[in-house]
């Protein structure tokens, strides 16, 4: 989360860093955003989410320590060698997330071999990880060719593909198909359309890197696909109200869809916003309205249930706080193409997000 | 269903499912109760597979079910057939989750 709010903070300080591709606050920015709060937030939900989705325990739990390590200490150096221009940190920050990513992703390998039952959504996540490996290698490789020559500027589109669809995409239909449908209730969907759209986007994906223009075609296919999902699962729920987890998720699908027509229509910079602060930012912080609580609960009230009064997961949520910050963080996502000072308020709604998870934390 | 077995069911009526707000005897995850001091047993399930409540709710059940006379040892028997169906919520539980 912290690192979300100082990517924002500098977008905000700086919005004409949006006008250069590789300019140093934008390069540490998307940092920010993508490696610090989305991947933070993706590795941290994947520890108690893996072994759900496989139905058999993590083999060894104590790796995410380590990772976490790796990580924290990586990025911050990583992000300040972007802002000082200074290569050899970018190159050790990174390197050290890379490690902190390969172990994940080796841990996670290990993981599922041991599954017990195999589905669509557990293919989902074997790719997220694959990719959560593969992106970091291919960035280190950009940042090494740079330095030591064969630099090549078409990779970086590998670098951002693999990263924001790889990785984002496919861990939201993935984990949202399986979170949706337990926050919902959602009971009879099969998972066929799920894996369809793992094949469609996973091609589509081969086919942007190879500058294909079906690959294109396929990632509007794969996007109008989780739509679909999405309100299949949302047909057959059976908690007819939806909470504020599950309307930031469904807001953040509609920033995707805004994100793919902006692509469409070649306005790069319109769709990296729409994605970055409008569909990533809605739905990793609606899933952590979800799963914050549920982690505070299970450490401070399962022990208490069935001999007393404990608190509903809604309930230790402020639920306002939290609707005002997908507000904000919408309404400052969808201005921010044509207005800078929109940055200020997708800030405010990170804070806001902040401030109602802190509450959770001390419920 | 003796009176030990109805002071059962209702002591499971304390235990709830966070997510819903419902308890599990009205979401009909309960699918039998046996009481014969010293023991105590309960046929459950969840409303999906691999429910991150799987072991919440099973110690949940354990827990309220020690507080009956004469219980020295509850057993818990989680399964999967027949699968949770919507159909078994009970007319309140429809009704809390906007169905009614």
């Amino acid at each position: 989360m912290g690192f979300g709010l100082w990517g924002l903070l500098l977008l905000a300080l700086h919005p004409e860093a949006l006008h250069a591709a590789r300019h140093p606050v934008l390069l540490a920015a998307s940092h920010l955003l993508f490696l610090g709060f989305g991947v933070g937030v993706l590795v941290g939900a994947m520890h108690p989410l893996v072994p759900v989705v496989l139905e058999a325990p993590l083999p060894h739990p104590s790796w995410g320590y380590p990772t976490l390590a790796l990580w924290g200490v990586g990025l911050p150096l990583q992000v300040w060698g972007f802002l000082k221009a200074e290569p050899r940190w970018v190159a050790l920050g990174g390197g050290l997330v890379l490690l902190g990513l390969l172990l994940f992703a080796s841990h996670m390998a290990l993981a599922f071999r041991r599954a017990s039952r195999w589905s669509p959504v557990a293919t989902a996540l074997a790719w997220v990880s694959f990719y959560l490996g593969l992106t970091p290698l291919l960035g280190m490789l950009q940042a090494l060719t740079l330095r030591m020559g064969f630099y090549d500027p078409e990779r970086l589109l590998w670098h951002v593909l693999a990263g924001l669809v790889g990785v984002f995409v496919l861990a939201v239909v993935g984990v949202g198909h399986k979170l949706v449908s337990m926050f919902t209730l959602s009971h009879g969907v099969d998972e066929s359309v799920l894996g369809l759209l793992l094949w469609v986007l996973n091609l589509g994906l081969l086919g942007l890197a190879l500058k294909q223009p079906m690959g294109l075609g396929l990632l509007a296919v794969g996007v109008g696909l989780a739509c679909y999902d999405t309100f299949r699962i949302l047909r057959h729920r059976v908690k007819r109200a939806l909470d504020v987890g599950v309307r930031h998720y469904l807001a953040g699908l509609a920033f995707l869809v805004l994100a793919l027509l902006a692509l469409l229509a070649g306005q790069t910079l319109w769709a990296g916003l729409w994605f970055g602060l409008g569909f990533l930012a809605l739905i990793v912080s609606g899933m952590l309205y979800k799963i914050v609580p549920f982690l505070v609960w299970t450490y401070r009230y399962a022990p208490r249930v069935g001999l007393g009064t404990v608190p509903a997961l809604k309930a230790m949520l402020p639920e306002q706080a939290a609707g005002w910050a997908g507000i904000l963080l919408g309404l400052g996502a969808l201005l921010a193409p044509f207005w800078s000072p929109a940055f200020w308020l997708c800030l405010a709604g990170g804070l806001l997000c902040a401030y109602a998870l802190e509450e959770v934390l001390r419920s | 269903m003796n009176p030990l077995e109805e002071q059962a069911r209702r002591l499971l009526t304390q235990v709830y499912d966070p997510e819903l707000g419902l308890d599990v005897v009205n979401l009909g995850l309960i699918y039998d109760i046996r009481v014969e001091p010293p023991t105590a047993y309960v046929q459950m399930t969840l409303t999906t597979p691999g429910c991150p409540l799987h072991d919440s709710l099973q110690e949940a059940v354990r827990r309220a079910l020690g507080g009956l006379p004469g219980v020295e040892a509850v057993t818990v028997e989680l399964v999967w057939n027949p699968p949770w169906t919507p159909a078994r919520l009970s007319p309140e539980a429809r009704k809390a989750l906007g169905w009614g």
